[in-house]
């Protein structure tokens, strides 16, 4: 990242961010915003265990390509799948029993952090923070939320609310086939904690 | 404004044939991903520019597009492409260019248009029918694409049956016939056996499918929101500040809105309790668009929470502890802060290509409308080039490409 961020500062760096813009006729006053989109696709590149070999050349392909979304009016809608889980042999009250361990000396910012940056979809980015700040937050919930009767764990109840919140109304209401689709999403929301969980875990503190 | 030129840096080669006006450009990938074309975002048959990249092996056939698309040899091409450094191959003046060369033709450029939109609109339930219009319209190009795929029937049927298509109009109506007719003969399309499919295939019969929307398909649209009710009182407060001219941005105590926020000036935010912040955006949003509330905290611009903006009512809920944070509305989650400056710039670029639209579809007042607030965007970002390029749209008439597809019903 470091090798990201001395490419991006530098002259050669900021010469060529004035020239990819005059190139699209674009204003050279939008340089930050290239610099901050570039600097946070290095950060979910670099999170998800990628190498960048050459900054400078990494770093030219993603400046040409955010001046081009800028140009096009809106950021190009790269990730289009999400993590997608068999669960055969899993039932909703195995799901979160490794639940990423928020109490267990991890900072919440760098937690929101590592989700934010995750390459993941939209909704499941969502719903994992709204289940961070159930959790560790203990904020309280709207009164349409939906949560499960009885029988569930903390944590498969934050997670209700964290699909609620991001939108997934087609995960709640009778019949085995939303039962099934809920715990298809849980399942995606709680791949995408532990991830994150484990990816800011210092190593020699994993339990692995 | 015309100009060619070709290089080569990192592995890509680049043709670049215009400048690309007010309306930025509409981009899609092509042959995998191994070739980008850009095309003006108001002028959608005027190539702005061509990319190949070298990690994509490039086929005869990709060759010979390019070629006929660009002018350029593949002997030119291939020394670019394996060239290691920077290099210019050949200029306008050199070449002796004109920029009519460079026109793509109607299929070509709704090919391009219609893979766009579907970027730009993951989430829309027009997207399956955009797709395959789109692919339709490649393949009529000759533009060779892996990705295709055979689509049913039942897939596109809800968005062909819609309320849109009911009212196109009859040069939209007898493009989709015959897009359709092609989708059928190419093999795109199954579903041979399907009585209404039949009947859309021929102008003479489509009107009586497509002038008798499927009675659900209002609700098969909105399927995505028919679960959600929000709190009546933001709903209202939302169209009383319409209604009665309030002040249109309202923000929650130790709530502000991001500079550079999408809607900025029409957001209101409101605490519903001690940890659920109510988001409501007055006036319409296209129902085809996703856009995300975000809540930031103040200080550091860490991500706290984000929820989706339902386009039914406009409202969202985002679960977040009461304190200093700043809100910003996004196309995705994980998208920069945008400043004010690039927040307008993507406005005024909307804006031109909506004018587009209009002036091909002949609806000069609306196109005058959309251009004029394109250009003061461009103002408002600190673009007085392209705010004098838009301004002067207004006054004075283009040639003007026939309409697209996909401007009857998009």
């Amino acid at each position: 990242m470091a090798s990201v961020y001395a490419y991006i500062s530098s002259d050669e760096g900021q010469s060529y961010i004035r020239s990819c813009l005059t190139r699209r006729r674009l204003g050279v006053f939008l340089d930050t915003d290239i610099e901050e989109a570039v600097l946070s696709e290095a950060l979910r590149f670099l999170s998800r265990g990628e190498e960048i070999t050459s900054a400078a050349a990494w770093c030219r392909r993603r400046i040409n390509a955010r001046t081009i979304d800028l140009s096009r009016g809106a950021i190009r809608k790269e990730r289009v799948t999400g993590v997608r889980v068999d669960l055969n042999d899993a039932n909703e009250g195995q799901v979160f029993d490794d639940a990423p361990a928020l109490s267990e000396g991890l900072s919440l910012a760098d937690v929101r952090q590592a989700v934010a940056n995750a390459d993941d979809t939209d909704a499941n980015i969502s719903a994992a923070l709204t289940y961070v700040t159930r959790v560790a937050d203990d904020a309280s919930l709207h009164t349409k939320c939906p949560q499960p009767q009885s029988g569930s764990t903390r944590n498969e109840a934050a997670m209700w609310a964290g699909l609620w919140y991001s939108g997934a109304d087609s995960c709640f209401g009778p019949g085995n086939a939303t039962t099934k689709r809920r715990s298809r999403a849980m399942e995606r929301v709680r791949v995408l904690l532990v991830t994150c969980a484990k990816a800011i875990t210092p190593k020699g503190d994993s339990n692995e | 404004m015309s100009e060619f030129v070709l290089h080569q840096e990192e592995g890509i080669v680049e043709a670049v044939a215009r400048t690309s006006g007010p309306a930025g450009v509409v981009t899609a990938s092509l042959f995998d991903g191994s070739i980008e074309i850009d095309l003006d975002g108001a002028d959608v048959r005027n190539i702005c520019g061509v990319r190949a990249y070298s990690d994509n092996d490039l086929r005869d056939e990709q060759y010979e597009w390019l070629s006929r698309l660009i002018s350029v040899s593949r002997r030119e091409l291939e020394a670019g492409l394996s060239s290691p450094s920077l290099r210019r191959v050949g200029s306008a003046r050199s070449r002796n260019f004109s920029a009519r060369e460079f026109d793509a033709d109607l299929d070509t450029s709704f090919s391009v248009f219609a893979l766009d939109w579907c970027s730009r609109n993951p989430n829309s339930p027009k997207g399956k029918l955009v797709e395959l219009l789109g692919v339709v319209s490649a393949r009529r190009a000759g533009l060779w694409t892996p990705q295709e795929r055979v689509f049913s029937f039942e897939e596109i049927r809800p968005s062909l049956l819609s309320y849109q298509t009911a009212g196109m109009a009859g040069r939209g109506r007898f493009l989709l016939t015959q897009a359709l007719s092609d989708a059928v003969q190419y093999g795109l399309l199954d579903g041979t056996n399907d009585v209404e499919l039949h009947s859309l295939l021929s102008i003479d019969t489509a009107s009586s499918v497509l002038d008798s929307p499927m009675p659900d398909a209002l609700e098969l649209f909105d399927l995505s929101h028919r679960s959600l009710s929000l709190s009546s009182e933001l709903v209202s407060m939302s169209r009383i500040n319409d209604e009665v001219f309030l002040p249109r941005a309202v923000s929650a105590a130790g709530v502000s809105i991001w500079e550079g926020s999408a809607f900025a000036d029409r957001v209101i935010t409101r605490w519903l309790d001690s940890s659920n912040l109510g988001v409501s955006i007055t006036g319409a949003i296209s129902e085809d668009e996703q856009w995300w509330a975000r809540c930031f905290d103040q200080n550091s611009h860490l991500l706290l929470g984000a929820a989706p903006i339902k386009t039914e009512s406009g409202t969202s809920i985002i679960l977040i502890k009461e304190g200093p944070i700043t809100l910003d509305i996004a196309r995705s989650v994980s998208a920069p802060l945008l400043s004010k400056r690039g927040s307008d710039t993507q406005d005024a670029i909307n804006a031109g290509r909506r004018a587009g639209v209009s002036e091909r579809l002949g609806d000069t007042d609306r196109a005058e409308e959309y251009w004029r607030e394109c250009a003061t965007k461009h103002a408002q970002a600190g673009d007085p080039h392209r705010a004098k390029m838009a301004g002067a749209r207004t006054m004075m008439r283009q040639e003007l490409s026939e309409p697209l597809l996909g401007d009857y019903f998009l």
